[in-house]
């Protein structure tokens, strides 16, 4: 494995890149697809090639911010870096090329026993004593370093850089790794009762941009983080609504990822299993991020099933998920009917609001303009109806209001839907 | 042998058998300890002194010209069913009360306040667990020039934190995590506080390197004691091991969890326990444990690689 890892790096030393492009496959058929849930990138031998470059994002307000971020060496510039998805116990490689214009690395919290070009993965300093990374680095503009380890306990973790970590980790340096328990890839962890729906899986990969800081490194001129002030608030690289928009949309180049949950009611025979939903915080700040609606099963904590020793269920109920700074949580949730409104069985008995209290960005509304899960009714023409066969929507986002907001502006920010369709899917009306 | 039962009745006890100079080492102990409140200055990361007002031990009891303030205080220690007084004597500038709390600890009935120049003692039987002194006069201005420090009381069963046997440790480490804006600091009564922003980051009132390192051997368990002396919740990510928080505010959990990013509350305190991975020798640096928001750096930053000035520091061997 060693030998190998040395090849590796020769290989994308001499000769740029090519030598090492059949590894990684993408789970999708096409990258270009539109698709939502968690779009993993997989490897049979989990190896990874990643470049940490440079690019752009756009924001919902017009703005177009400068970033650094790791991509898969194979494909263009994206925010946050690849979610690599991989197995329980078994060995990973991370093969990370630097065009970058200073070194930068990865560090793999809740990891143990990384390795560094074949060495333990330990802090770095110059030849004054002073630190320069917090682990073995690639060097500045065409350097390498392979990390590798062997794949902890099932549940999601945060990879991110060591290198320059204040300015680094703002500039955006950071991605998700989702550790799957071996021969159980539709399970959370390695408990039964953590299984979820097949093909119901989310990742929320929770961050934050301040732009004076990105144009300053744009721009080549000193960045002082202790004066920085966030302005953007983003769930998977993208701010409301282009969270709503779906994987690899074509007008996002840079932000493949969306964060559209997509459910059914739960049903006991034919939808019994939840979706899971893995939040991480790659920002520098707490996120009260919380569904509008239900609660969700928090089951795990930094990769870590909630449980006794003698495996006791400890997971429970949480409204706001609060994930801290560096920490992951990780979910299951599910959506049900308790009250089966229907229109003349069991009417709803209130007056349903105007739809002026259903506008979320501008004129656009996801609204139904009924209570009732399945019936869609018109909408005043002035505004802009996304229902679509009169499914529900929930709002879920951070409720530290600035956090909602694009530059201040509401709504918009960290904040997502999550869909609920009828229990016989969505037919469009 | 001493006894964690019955605390109420045996701090009866030990008051009666001080009284009649009866106190032995085998049952639990009266803990005098004198803190005076004293302007002072602390060294900065990166050069400079900043002006604090900090606890310190005067080394002439009753004469707080003989102390000099710390940032953090010192370390307090007791034993569990000791009986602790307190007493702070108030050194500060004119105008400035002190008011002597440990969030935590539940103080016998008595005065609160030391009015400028005058003293209060502040006595309650010891319970296990890790507590910030602190003094909440003028409204948090005096926690934030550094009024704080760590009281650790320990428990009768030597490297064992709590009652537990799940809290044994070999080696213990304070970490008092503090944070300092130093324009608030030239001018603690007038700064208006809306504009209080943290720029230095500190563990035990320095920054990296010079946080001494906490040396542990592969295998060992090594007890964090966290105090959050700041303003901020702040959040540790340690890599390459996990930690296993077994306490919240000296109270042990009946559930604990296993974190490698733990979050302290402002003004909270955490106990959790790292055992020293094997399998991979620890290098000679070992393990980071450092601020995840951005605050591994103090001060202006303007350099092209700025790191390891703030609040981090290593386990290793």
């Amino acid at each position: 494995m060693r030998r190998l890892t040395v090849q590796r790096v020769l290989a994308l030393t001499a000769a740029a890149l090519v030598a090492v492009t059949p590894v990684v496959v993408r789970t999708q058929a096409s990258a270009a697809e539109m698709s939502e849930g968690a779009l993993c990138d997989t490897d049979t031998n989990q190896t990874f090639s990643l470049t940490a470059r440079d690019g752009y994002i756009s924001t919902p307000d017009g703005n177009s911010i400068y970033m650094w971020s790791y991509s898969s060496s194979k494909r263009g510039f994206q925010l946050p870096g690849p979610t690599l998805c991989v197995e329980s116990g078994r060995p990973v490689t991370v093969i990370l090329h630097n065009t970058l214009p200073e070194a930068t690395s990865i560090v793999f919290p809740g990891q143990l026993g990384v390795k560094a070009n074949g060495n333990p993965a330990q802090p770095q300093f110059d030849s004054g004593g002073s630190l320069t990374s917090l682990v073995q680095s690639a060097p500045a503009t065409d350097g390498s370093v392979t990390y590798t380890f062997t794949a902890g306990s099932p549940g999601s973790y945060l990879y991110e850089t060591g290198t320059d970590v204040d300015k680094q980790l703002q500039m955006g340096l950071y991605g998700a790794l989702v550790v799957r328990p071996a021969g159980h890839p539709n399970q959370v962890n390695d408990r039964p009762d953590s299984a979820f729906a097949n093909g119901k899986e989310y990742v929320y990969l929770l961050s934050e941009v301040d732009p004076d800081v990105h144009l300053a490194v744009e721009r080549n001129q000193p960045v002082d983080v202790n004066s920085s002030k966030s302005r953007y608030f983003m769930i998977n690289g993208r701010s409301m609504p282009d969270t709503l928009a779906p994987n690899n949309a074509p007008w996002l180049p840079g932000q493949p990822y969306g964060a559209l949950v997509h459910i059914k009611p739960y049903d006991a025979v034919t939808n019994p299993l939840p979706a899971t939903i893995h939040y991480l915080n790659a920002g520098s700040v707490n996120y009260p991020f919380h569904p509008h609606g239900s609660d969700e099963r928090v089951i795990n904590r930094d990769g870590h099933a909630l449980q006794g020793p003698s495996g006791q269920d400890l997971s429970y109920l949480k409204y706001d998920l609060d994930v801290g700074p560096g920490q992951t949580l990780d979910v299951l949730m599910d959506w049900r009917d308790v009250e089966h409104w229907n229109a003349t069985t069991n009417p709803i008995p209130t007056q349903i609001p105007a739809i002026t209290d259903q506008l979320l960005v501008g004129p656009d509304t996801w609204f139904s303009e009924s209570g009732y899960l399945g019936t869609k009714n018109a909408v005043p023409s002035n505004l802009t109806q996304n229902n679509e066969c009169g499914e529900y929507y929930h709002i879920a986002h951070s409720h530290a209001l600035e956090q909602a907001t694009n530059y201040g502006a509401a709504f918009g920010g960290m904040m997502t839907v999550f869909r609920i369709d009828p229990p016989a899917g969505c037919v469009s009306q | 042998m001493r006894t964690s039962v019955h605390r109420g009745a045996q701090a009866l006890l030990v008051l009666a058998l001080a009284v009649f100079g009866l106190t032995s080492s085998a049952s639990a102990a009266t803990v005098a300890i004198e803190l005076c409140a004293v302007p002072g200055t602390a060294p900065l990361p990166g050069g400079g002194l900043v002006p604090i007002w900090g606890f310190g031990t005067p080394t002439t009891p009753g004469d707080c010209s003989t102390a000099s303030a710390g940032l953090p205080g010192p370390q307090l220690t007791a034993t569990a069913g000791d009986v602790v007084t307190i007493t702070v004597r108030n050194a500060l500038p004119a105008g400035h009360t002190v008011s002597f709390e440990i969030p935590g600890v539940a103080f016998n009935p008595g005065p609160t306040d030391a009015a400028s120049g005058a003293a209060v003692s502040r006595t309650f039987t010891a319970q296990p667990g890790t507590y910030l002194y602190q003094s909440g006069g003028d409204a948090g201005r005096q926690e934030a020039m550094g009024l704080s420090g760590a009281l650790l009381v320990r428990t009768t069963t030597p490297n064992q934190a709590y009652a537990s046997a799940t809290t044994a440790y070999d080696v213990e480490s304070v970490l008092v995590l503090t944070a300092i804006d130093p324009a608030f600091n030239a001018a603690p009564e007038t700064y208006d506080l809306h504009n209080y922003r943290a720029t230095y980051w500190l563990i035990n009132g320095r920054s990296y390197p010079d946080v001494p390192a906490i040396t542990a051997a592969t295998g060992q368990r090594v007890l964090l004691r966290y105090l959050n002396a700041g303003y901020d919740n702040t959040s540790m990510t340690l890599l390459g091991a996990h930690e296993q928080v077994v306490a919240r505010d000296a109270g042990v959990l009946t559930n604990q969890i296993s974190a490698s990013t733990e979050t302290i509350p402002a003004g909270a305190t955490e106990d959790a326990i790292v055992v020293v991975p094997t399998g991979t020798p620890p290098s000679t640096h070992g393990f980071a444990l450092f601020n995840r928001q951005l605050h591994v750096t103090s001060g202006p930053q303007t350099g092209t690689s700025p790191i390891g000035n703030g609040m981090l520091v290593f386990i290793h061997s």
